[in-house]
């Protein structure tokens, strides 16, 4: 079974610092994802997820080979 | 003829989270790590692989769930040549086993090892449910390759944002490192431990020359890494290819019949034999030839990061 993440905050973290953070991590998933995939992270994890899945799906529809090589390392 | 219905992402991963499941379930610590575990964590990966962490009993219970996991009625069966015996004699000084179930439209991939590559804690204090902490996927992710490299800033943000300081060793974007310096603390301990962030607020193109620094330190280590396997593990497949005794065997045989050849032919931790402080040096330089020597001085120690390494007795 999951166990739950203790979630205590820090003194540090400030409700507007938290909302920062947000601004900061989004910002850089628009950089370094593109804005589709940026708002594709944050959506709740279910959508986020069927997302996901249909886009797998769909690219192994269309011929897209996911394989890497086998090195026996990883 | 009809073609098999595919099988859907969504079914494949709930088909690596149960094989976990039961692992864990008998008692072995076990984790997915990687692409995988970076979806769970919201920073999306187009991964159709399975990545899972065993401990040492984790890895005698995974190949017990493994042979008798079947899906559309396909089993597993070690992928190509090259793959190590899922053995912690082998799999504990590096090596990675990797299985496939064939036949199927789709082939599940799953990779199983038991030294998360440069983490620089014992990743068996650190499984959340089915996965792995956030700070082990993040020391994975400073591979080789460029596409992993956003994955690291991306989960060094999520562990700031989750009231983890840590969080700062793992982002390599300049102006991400910047815009959190505004408002989240940074210890002494953590400037101690990764020196490049020190230019954090002091000049913004040295700090970039020294993330850029760090990157290929961590890329060529990565390079070496691989490249030290690779050297040692050519006579273990090239005795495993050329065994008539493999080629169709059923996985019980398989597997006797590589650890035979891996007790011959594989060392077992080909990295503790090759030195972890030459590897370093050697990396070292490599980045010396694509940068000027005085950028490595602010390169972090490396050698924390190669936590669980070991050589196990054979017999």
């Amino acid at each position: 079974m999951e166990q739950p993440i203790e979630l205590k905050q820090p003194e540090w973290m400030t409700l507007e610092l938290k909302a920062e953070l947000k601004r900061i991590e989004y910002d850089y998933h628009v950089r370094a994802f593109g804005e589709e995939m940026a708002r594709v992270n944050f959506l709740p994890e279910k959508e986020r997820m069927e997302y996901l899945y249909d886009m797998i799906d769909h690219a192994v529809a269309n011929g897209v080979k996911f394989d890497r090589p086998t090195r026996g390392v990883s | 003829m009809n073609q098999p219905p595919r099988i859907s992402q969504a079914d494949l991963d709930r088909f690596y989270e149960s094989i976990v499941q039961e692992v864990q379930d008998r008692g072995g610590i076990c984790a997915i790590t990687s692409g995988m575990a970076c979806v769970k964590y919201g920073v999306a990966q187009s991964t159709k692989d399975c990545d899972v962490l065993c401990n040492e009993a984790g890895v005698e219970l995974m190949r017990a769930v493994i042979e008798v996991a079947t899906l559309r009625g396909a089993s597993a069966s070690y992928r190509g040549h090259i793959t190590p015996p899922l053995d912690y004699r082998w799999l504990a000084g590096g090596w990675t086993s990797h299985f496939i179930w064939e036949s199927l439209p789709v082939v599940p991939q799953l990779d199983v090892f038991s030294v998360a590559p440069r983490a620089s804690s014992d990743w068996t204090t650190a499984v959340h449910g089915l996965f792995i902490d956030m700070q082990i996927v993040a020391e994975m992710k400073r591979t080789d390759r460029a596409k992993d490299w956003p994955f690291c800033d991306s989960l060094g943000v999520k562990l700031i944002d989750s009231g983890e300081l840590t969080g700062w060793l793992h982002i390599f974007e300049a102006t991400t490192l910047e815009e959190l310096a505004v408002g989240v603390p940074l210890p002494e301990e953590l400037l101690d431990r990764r020196p490049s962030l020190r230019f954090i607020g002091k000049d913004h193109f040295d700090l970039r020359k020294a993330l850029m620094v760090e990157q290929t330190f961590w890329q060529e280590l990565d390079r070496v890494r691989i490249r030290i396997h690779q050297d040692h593990i050519r006579r273990y497949m090239h005795a495993v290819k050329n065994d008539p005794r493999v080629k169709n065997s059923p996985s019980e045989i398989q597997h006797r019949l590589r650890i035979e050849h891996a007790l011959e032919w594989l060392p077992q931790c080909p990295i503790l034999d090759f030195g972890i402080v030459n590897l370093i040096d050697e990396a070292k330089m490599a980045t010396t030839r694509l940068h000027s020597k005085e950028w490595t001085k602010i390169l972090p120690d490396a050698t924390k990061h190669f936590c669980g390494l070991k050589r196990v007795s054979l017999s």
